[in-house]
């Protein structure tokens, strides 16, 4: 099992077409998840972390398109599926906890017939008795109460609600699922609570697991690995220690210390100076060196390729590497 | 489980009515509305009327006893036109306004959902159809299809879907970005499901409180074409009875029990599906509630 990888991404690029140009918005990203193994994607709002999510999907918007690269699920090609294969695939093997619960539910549609639906699609001939037998036994895996199956969202919680997502993703026994900023816009307590309901089915169910936020201590409660996103190009990917205690690139550096510690001194958390590149017209060479405070002159040419610090961890960079402009 | 979930319906139910009857206007078009619509059922029962009898009457007769609304030209009684007319009224209404809404439903939904080039063609149709000058094409309509009363129900009902197709158009273009649309399609939903399933029941509230309205615009528009002369000259609706008062001088001769009631009924009517609408909105908008 060791070797067994689930989910495999290869040189995947995302593009979008728009009006001014072609968006580079994902660009050479390489991950593979094994069995059961959880992974978070990091990094600041509008570096690819969706995108690579929705690529994985099969969800893409219209001008979205993979330019190149392959993503394998269980040794399987699944980038050139047409859309009745996806449908098939989708929610039977991958499901997705959608952003913002509140809006990804129906309003005028009862819970049990939202959960229902998903499984419904995809089992055209079960009986209404066992989907609701399926739904009542989601409900009590979530923990929420099987007497309110037949509630309207407006009678739930943010919290409850944020529960139904994670039900409805688990409709169909999926190998995989992705969380997409499963927590935002809940207050800490839930969060806590539903970071601890999450822990708790990944235990129960073994499942692959992408969770993508921009909130570094989500990830370290969640997730055996991180990879950290930088304008469309993973710069830093490695487990959770590796990431937090023993970090290589410089970005991944400044994104951990604007975190403020609990622990240490009281200071001001730092932040990074400037703002992410214009993903229209990306700097050439590495995407972070005009705000990097390690920069040197081949940083400005050449992109970097990753170099490997063991127990999977990469990171790329030159400084760290020690490449110079001479090499 | 189920009890409980009873008592929330109901609550739910009750709060609506308490909402609606503590509307006064909402109150007066639904008592208006329920007297006709008792009227049309009851009427011919407790008052039997058939426009092919013998006429009994003087011609043009005053109101008197034996007939309370008078007579009109051919001595025919005119109290039992106007109660037949309220069952005629109301069925080219509702009927004329379900074929105009389905009509407005199915082509805003397709439009606003798939888009694109259906979407313009279905809309250059719909501007088509409210540019057209409406009175005219609606005579020449039933004067092609020839007049009877299904006729007159299908002219209305194909003429009056365009005001249905862009409100359920506008809202279907802001339903179907809502992410529950996206997370549907996700979990394998086709577009005819998340049209059928996820939009239309969002969009129903709007429909419902539109067909209230389209439904007295039939109701207008019925008696507008009687009393131009291309009604169904057998069933005695309002506006036919106009028209024979018009026709005959009622007007001029002052034979005021012709052509009054049948007015007065007819704006009523529709004064009624006004009220009705005005605080069906409110209760279907909060925004206009007041404390």
């Amino acid at each position: 099992m060791e070797d067994r990888n689930i989910l495999k991404v290869e040189d995947l690029n995302v593009f979008f077409k728009v009006n001014g140009g072609i968006v580079r918005a994902v660009e050479n990203v390489n991950f593979q998840l094994k069995d059961g193994e959880s992974i978070g994607i990091v990094g600041e709002s509008g570096c690819g972390k969706t995108t690579t999510a929705l690529a994985i999907m099969g969800m893409l918007p219209g001008n979205g398109y993979v330019d190149n690269g392959r993503i394998f699920f269980e040794g399987e090609d699944i980038i050139n599926k047409d859309e009745k294969q996806w449908q098939r695939y989708r929610w039977n093997k991958i499901s997705m906890i959608f952003q913002g619960a509140m809006n990804s539910l129906n309003p005028v549609m009862k819970i049990r017939r939202q959960i229902g639906e998903a499984i419904r699609l995809h089992n055209p001939t079960i009986t209404k008795g066992e989907i609701n037998a399926r739904v009542v036994e989601l409900f009590k895996l979530v923990g929420l109460d099987e007497k309110r199956i037949n509630y309207y969202p407006h009678e739930f919680s943010g919290g409850m609600k944020q529960r139904v997502m994670i039900a409805m993703a688990l409709a169909c026994n999926p190998k995989l699922i992705i969380g997409d900023e499963p927590t935002t816009a809940l207050d800490l307590m839930i969060q806590a609570q539903i970071i601890d309901l999450i822990n708790d089915l990944r235990r129960k169910l073994n499942m692959g697991m992408i969770i993508i936020t921009h909130d570094l201590s989500i990830i370290s409660e969640i997730c055996d690995r991180v990879a950290v996103m930088y304008a469309g190009n993973i710069v830093e990917i490695g487990s959770i220690e590796d990431i937090i205690e023993n970090y290589k690139h410089p970005y991944t550096e400044k994104l951990i210390k604007a975190f403020p510690s609990i622990y240490g001194d009281k200071r001001m958390a730092e932040s990074i100076p400037g703002a992410p590149p214009n993903p229209l017209s990306p700097p050439k060479g590495c995407r972070f060196h005009p705000r990097c405070h390690k920069s040197i002159d081949i940083c400005k040419n050449v992109l970097p390729k990753y170099t490997s610090f063991g127990n999977r961890h990469f990171a790329a960079c030159h400084v760290v590497k020690g490449d110079s402009l001479n090499e | 489980m189920s009890r409980n979930r009873f008592d929330v319906k109901l609550r739910n139910f009750r709060g609506f009515l308490r909402l609606f009857f503590s509307n006064t206007i909402g109150l007066i078009g639904f008592i208006m509305l329920a007297f006709f619509i008792i009227a049309a059922f009851l009427g011919p029962i407790v008052y039997p009327y058939d426009i092919t009898d013998v006429a009994k009457g003087d011609i043009l007769a005053q109101p008197s006893r034996e007939f309370p609304l008078g007579t009109d030209q051919l001595g025919r009684d005119l109290l039992g036109a106007l109660i037949s007319g309220a069952k005629i009224s109301l069925m080219v209404g509702f009927m004329g306004a379900s074929i105009s809404v389905s009509i407005g439903t199915i082509v805003g939904l397709s439009a606003g959902y798939i888009g694109g080039k259906v979407d313009s063609i279905l809309m250059r149709l719909t501007d088509g159809m409210m540019v057209l000058p409406v009175l005219p094409l609606v005579m020449v309509l039933a004067a092609l299809l020839g007049t009877s009363i299904s006729n007159i129900i299908l002219v209305i009902g194909l003429t009056g879907w365009t005001g249905t197709a862009r409100l359920v158009r506008s809202q279907t273009l802001s339903f179907k970005e809502r992410q529950f649309i996206e997370r549907a399609r996700c979990m394998g939903a086709n577009n005819t499901y998340i049209m059928i399933k996820h939009i239309l029941p969002n969009v129903f509230p709007v429909i419902f409180a539109n067909t209230i309205l389209v439904t007295s615009s039939a109701i207008l528009r019925e008696t507008t074409l009687s009393f131009l002369g291309l009604g169904d000259p057998l069933s005695v609706s309002w506006g036919q009875t106009l028209n024979g008062a018009f026709n005959n001088g009622a007007v001029s001769i002052g034979a005021w029990w012709y052509y009054a009631p049948p007015g007065v009924c007819i704006i009523l009517l529709v004064l009624s599906f006004t009220f009705l609408g005005y605080s069906f909105d409110e209760i279907l908008n909060p925004k206009l509630r007041e404390r």
